[in-house]
């Protein structure tokens, strides 16, 4: 039987999104995007330790449903 | 300031009800707000909302900001925050979602990065529309450590030692032929299925936390017609491949992330 581990998989992929993708739209007076862009490495890294994911997912109900398609 | 979640369209009267009360900030409050409100001169008929919420410049900028990302548990809070805003809508309307921390000084300096990619950000959300997408991952066990026993020793110990080790190599390139046909054959299947599709840079372990390896990170826009297809190809994928050790898993569904951006930056 697979073990569960839903979880970290559902934060690991709300980080690559928020982090890395979505929409970018560039006004005269946008904070520099490009510029945050040189903490995400640094930050994604930070917010992948054991401990950050545990709490991460303690509070996180907020990552959309998901499933595993493995019978349990 | 102004903190953008997210552009939507195609919502009904009343979407607001499904928005948590708080952005991104404790006590930020989430606004659905017309696009053409941002910009008084330019009448705006393209239905397009935005997702807001206004944010003191003393958080949010520049040099606040950057420091304040230097703050796990104040990070973590602000995406999850960010992710609780844009997945609200999803199952009413189509959802642009913008970058973590896309920010604006001004309304109008908002108004007129709308306005000047109205053609844009109308034919992004004609390719959104009625689709969700999907994250799927491929992972298979670890090749497990050799358990062989201790080598033979005396007349034939040699020969027998470079048998197996080409017996070894040999399977070894099998099993990597396999894998790689099963990965390519997956992501294929479930793209023909999809409306657009995408295979990411694989996650390292520290990142997905399994104690297998990754194979294939993919991310599927799939309209809703065709998901029952999409879920059944999915099903027979890891009916077929099983036995070889392959594990999926799916995510979602989740705001369009990676399917917005073409030529908007």
């Amino acid at each position: 039987m697979p073990s569960r581990h839903s979880g970290e998989i559902a934060v690991a992929d709300l980080l690559d999104r928020a982090l890395h993708k979505g929409l970018v739209i560039w006004g005269e007076a946008t904070i520099s995007v490009a510029g945050i862009d040189l903490v995400y490495l640094g930050l994604k890294l930070l917010l992948t330790s054991t401990d950050t994911m545990n709490r991460m997912r303690a509070t996180a109900n907020a990552p959309p449903d998901e499933s595993h398609l493995q019978a349990d | 300031m102004l903190y953008v979640y997210a552009i939507v369209a195609d919502h009904a009267a009343g979407a607001e009800a499904l928005l948590p009360a708080e952005g991104i900030l404790p006590g930020a409050a989430v606004r659905l707000v017309p696009a053409g409100a941002f910009h008084r001169q330019a009448p705006d008929a393209s239905g397009l909302s935005v997702l807001v919420s206004e944010v003191p410049d003393t958080v949010f900028g520049e040099e606040q900001l950057r420091a304040h990302l230097g703050d796990a548990d104040w990070t973590r809070a602000r995406i999850l925050a960010h992710q609780r805003v844009v997945s609200a809508l999803l199952p009413v309307a189509t959802i642009l979602p913008l970058k973590f921390c896309t920010l604006f000084a001004q309304d109008a300096s908002l108004g007129a990065a709308l306005a000047t990619r109205r053609p844009a950000l109308g034919a992004t959300v004609a390719r959104l529309r009625g689709a969700r997408e999907w994250g799927v991952k491929l992972f298979f066990a670890a090749p497990p450590r050799s358990t062989r026993p201790l080598e033979p020793v005396g007349a034939g110990a040699g020969l027998a030692f470079f048998r197996r080790k080409k017996e070894e190599q040999e399977a070894r390139a099998a099993a990597e032929a396999a894998l790689d046909h099963c990965v390519a054959a997956s992501h294929r299947r479930l793209a023909g299925l999809a409306r657009a599709a995408v295979a990411n840079p694989l996650q390292p372990p520290e990142l997905h936390g399994q104690a297998a390896v990754m194979a294939l990170n993919g991310a599927y826009l799939v309209a809703a017609e065709d998901e029952p297809a999409w879920r059944e190809a999915l099903a027979e994928l890891e009916q077929a491949h099983a036995a070889s050790g392959a594990r999926y898993v799916l995510t979602g569904p989740w705001a369009p992330y990676h399917f917005t951006g073409d030529g908007l930056v």
